[in-house]
């Protein structure tokens, strides 16, 4: 009745891929959204902040996350303030990935943030309050 | 036991669950017809009637008005009671909440409790991009460019934090999915936030945008040549001749007309009239309550 | 035709397409395989039943098609042959395009009210010694 057939897990050879997962890892460039002379030297010059360590357990930053970043020569740390990557619901998507420069004493390096910001960053506390002083629009 | 043996008898399972309403041995889920079969057997101490489809005819754009409340095409994920229980939930939510209708290309107006704001409100503006599953679990995007970087949210139609769904444009589009918007031109995902509501008579028919966009350079968020979109233009100008090629030899135009395929992943006309059909009967008992409704006693 | 609203089929169909392996025909083109040469074939197959209104095959190729025919036939009961969706399609699975004035000219008026099925799928008994393949017989029903 059923005909000769092989079973498929003998003769599988095949590797997957993942799609395109837009993450925060080391070696992102990111962009720097705030007023502060590096970013704006870095981005006319054509070589954006480059990610080189994310505090995180895993190495993949979200938004909200510190990072640090070096940018024209030096390291800097800095905050993800938007993410390119797929979020949950509620949560903005943003088409590039920002970030907030932030000197060793937690200070930021800008004054103005030229951007919106998610609202649920307005829910942290400790250093990003400092942050969300300088922000314009929230989203 | 070999090998082959194995995988025969796994594939006659395999083959007899296709046709739908045979268990496997070791399974833990009910069929559903195995459930009706027990409900309605004559040998059961308490027979159930055997349930009547409601006399109400629903009007014929419940389908286009409430079509978040057709299932899942695919037979595996379907379940009955999930699915009434589910409505019923749906019916109770859209009392308290107005859901409008739109589709993906109208501009919307969400207005969200977030208990950091303010005014304990947030609203946002978007043209909505995609708009996704059934049931309770429906949910869009919104897609809107402010202060020169595109932000898009994405929004469940039941997620109780959601205080307000304003329609300000009800259009379509040319396509089903707008995620092209991301390499066109940002003047064409811009939308004031203070935008005023265009007015759309009830019952007039949707108007569609036959806007055409221009695609932007390379690198794209996807690879839009080989998708059939119709509101975009001007892709062919950045690809290369060995993508165009492989373009020509990956695509699949029998698919368009493979009928058999698009019965599968749909929901017939009987089983969406009959799920309708509840809907209507439910909202009118519930007009009826509403009208019925004694007034408050103030002393 | 992702547009099509359909009207629930009335056999049992099976939930899950088959590919259809052994359809392997050497055309002046090349070989005829995989999804396309699948499609292909079922669109001779039903042009086949249509017009001779009863085939004898093997029965998990008939079964196959017999999808397709119903929705086609349904479809073209429903809409009729002003209809542009309903021509785009018949124009597609139809091959040999004498078929189409039979299908709405004789075919239509014949299945208008039914409410049943239009085709009936047999099983052919297993003749001695035979071999492994089931054999099957699809008709449209009314085909004297």
């Amino acid at each position: 009745m059923a005909g000769r057939f092989i079973p498929e897990l003998l003769f599988k050879r095949q590797f997957g891929t993942t799609p395109l997962l837009n993450e925060i890892r080391k070696m992102a460039r990111l962009r720097v959204v705030d007023n502060s002379i590096l970013g704006r030297q870095a981005e006319l010059e054509g070589k954006p902040a480059k990610c080189i360590h994310v505090y995180n357990k895993n190495g993949v930053g979200t938004i909200g996350d510190k990072v640090l970043v070096a940018i024209k020569g030096q390291k800097k740390r800095a905050f993800l303030v938007g993410v390119r990557q797929k979020q949950k619901a509620m949560v903005p998507r943003f088409d590039s990935n920002n970030i907030v420069l932030i000197e060793d004493s937690g200070q930021p390096t800008g004054t103005r943030i030229r951007v919106p910001i998610p609202s649920l960053l307005r829910g942290k506390k400790g250093e990003f309050s400092k942050i969300l002083a300088c922000a314009t629009k929230f989203v | 036991m070999s090998v082959f043996r194995r995988a025969l008898i796994a594939s006659n399972i395999r083959n007899l669950e296709c046709y739908c309403g045979v268990q496997k041995r070791f399974s833990n889920t009910l069929f559903d017809g195995t459930l009706e079969k027990h409900r309605r057997s004559e040998l059961s101490h308490d027979r159930e009637k055997t349930e009547s489809f409601p006399p109400f005819e629903a009007p014929k754009d419940y389908k286009k008005k409430y079509p978040d409340f057709l299932p899942n095409a695919d037979w595996k994920k379907r379940d009955r009671i999930t699915e009434k229980l589910e409505r019923k939930d749906m019916l109770r939510r859209r009392a308290v909440l107005n859901i409008p209708e739109f589709y993906p290309g109208s501009i919307l107006a969400i207005t969200v409790s977030d208990p950091y704001a303010p005014g304990k409100y947030n609203r946002f503006v978007g043209i909505c991009i995609a708009k996704n599953g059934n049931g309770l679990r429906t949910s869009f995007t919104l897609r809107n460019v402010v202060d020169n970087i595109g932000v898009e949210i994405l929004y469940e139609l039941y997620n109780p934090t959601i205080q307000k769904v304003e329609v300000l444009k009800l259009e379509k589009r040319l396509d089903e999915e707008l995620y092209y918007l991301r390499d066109c031109d940002p003047k064409y995902s811009t939308f004031n936030f203070n935008m005023e509501p265009v007015q759309h008579p009830p019952g007039a028919p949707i108007p569609v945008n036959d806007i055409v966009l221009k695609i932007g350079p390379r690198p794209w968020n996807q690879k839009w040549h080989r998708q059939n979109l119709k509101g975009v233009e001007g892709l062919d100008e950045h690809l290369r001749e060995v993508e165009k090629k492989l373009a020509e030899k990956t695509a699949e135009p029998w698919e368009k007309y493979d009928i058999m395929k698009t019965y599968r992943n749909s929901i017939h006309e009987e089983e969406s009239e009959r799920i309708l059909s509840e809907v209507y009967e439910k909202n009118l008992h519930n007009q009826k309550l509403k009208e019925n409704r004694k007034p408050l006693k103030m002393d | 035709m992702n547009k099509i609203s359909f009207n629930a089929l009335k056999h049992a169909y099976r939930l899950r397409h088959r590919n259809l392996k052994r359809v392997q025909e050497r055309l002046p083109t090349g070989y005829r395989i995989g999804p396309r040469g699948r499609i292909d074939y079922l669109r001779n197959s039903v042009t086949n039943l249509f017009r001779e209104e009863r085939v004898e095959g093997t029965w998990d190729y008939l079964d196959e098609t017999r999808g397709y025919a119903e929705l086609i036939l349904q479809q073209s009961i429903k809409n009729g042959y002003d209809h542009e969706v309903t021509k785009e399609m018949v124009d597609y699975w139809i091959v040999e395009k004498d078929i189409i004035p039979k299908l709405f000219e004789v075919l239509v008026p014949r299945f208008e009210d039914y409410d049943t099925a239009y085709t009936k799928l047999y099983t052919l008994p297993y003749v001695y010694p035979g071999g492994p393949k089931r054999m099957g017989l699809l008709e449209l029903k009314g085909n004297f």
